[in-house]
């Protein structure tokens, strides 16, 4: 099924520091996207767990070996 | 604002030929208006149904499942989904709200979540398409409607996901959670059964690998 890309787009010129760029870079060939589609994804992302978080949840990392588990707090 | 995605040709068993569906990404209000005049009072009523023949059963028999299992033999297991609500609180980025259209009548509906992570993989941050939600038309459902106007909505929805991750880089990587009568369907799809998830009211999770989702859109 081949579907047509939504219409629905506007452009947004970014500024980015050598460092972020080039975090960026690394990110989207970790995963084999552009970089434009790791910016969406993180959009994504971004927007849900500050949905959530809004919503009264906690967003929790746990260690793997210690089981240590600490709480990410989204600015 | 609503943007066509594609133009579906689907065979209309009450006119008796094919008929070109239109997909559309945002559908606008008019649309969730006809949701609640058309598909709002035959749900309403399969779900009284439904009730009838639970408050007739023995007190023993009284139990969830067997209030699902009606609900399902009624056509209506969604009844309590308020798709305006849905629409009115769609997260812009992550959510995608998509509408099936034969002219001005909504034959479908489908929203999914492409934030969410993949449960196959466990590398952290492998996106999906998660399906919330899809539903077919109250007339397309066999227990409603003995001949349903367009047959096979349900399946298509779901190849309408899968094409969508396609398009955003996700590799047809697609989840969801079943209702409990609809977990052989998403069995027959080919999609991987990951058990009962207690965090999400025990429904069953399932989810295309990139490979399956291709057999499933490649498939007859």
């Amino acid at each position: 099924m081949k579907l047509k890309a939504p219409k629905r787009q506007k452009s947004l010129i970014l500024t980015l520091s050598i460092n972020e760029m080039a975090a960026l870079e690394k990110l989207a060939d970790k995963r084999g996207l552009t970089k434009s589609a790791v910016l969406r994804q993180s959009l994504r992302l971004y927007e849900s767990l500050d949905a959530r978080i809004a919503g009264g949840e906690r967003l929790m990392l746990e260690a793997p070996r210690t089981k240590e588990k600490s709480e990410v707090l989204l600015i | 604002m609503s943007t066509t995605l594609a133009t579906l040709r689907v065979f209309n068993h009450e006119a008796a030929q094919d008929r070109d569906l239109r997909l559309v990404d945002g559908p606008d209000d008019a649309y969730f208006d006809a949701v609640e005049r058309d598909w709002d009072g035959i749900l309403q009523a399969a779900r009284d149904r439904a009730e009838i023949a639970f408050t007739s059963l023995p007190p023993s028999s009284k139990t969830e499942a067997e209030w699902q299992a009606l609900q399902t033999k009624f056509g209506a297991p969604d009844s309590h989904w308020d798709w305006r609500d849905k629409q009115q609180n769609l997260r812009p980025a992550a959510q995608r709200l998509l509408a099936l259209l034969d002219g001005k009548s909504v034959e479908a509906l489908m929203l999914i979540d492409l934030s969410r992570n993949s449960r196959l993989v466990l590398s952290p941050l492998t996106q999906i398409v998660y399906v919330e939600n899809v539903a077919v038309a109250p007339w397309n459902r066999p227990p409603i409607q003995s001949t349903p106007r367009y047959r096979g909505l349900g399946k298509l929805m779901i190849g309408v996901a899968v094409a969508i991750s396609d398009q955003e880089h996700l590799d047809g990587r697609c989840g969801l959670h079943s209702l409990i009568q609809s977990e052989g369907f998403y069995r027959k799809l080919g999609m991987a059964d990951l058990g009962l998830d207690p965090t999400e009211g025990n429904l069953r999770y399932f989810e295309f690998d990139p490979k399956s989702a291709s057999n499933f859109i490649g498939g007859p």
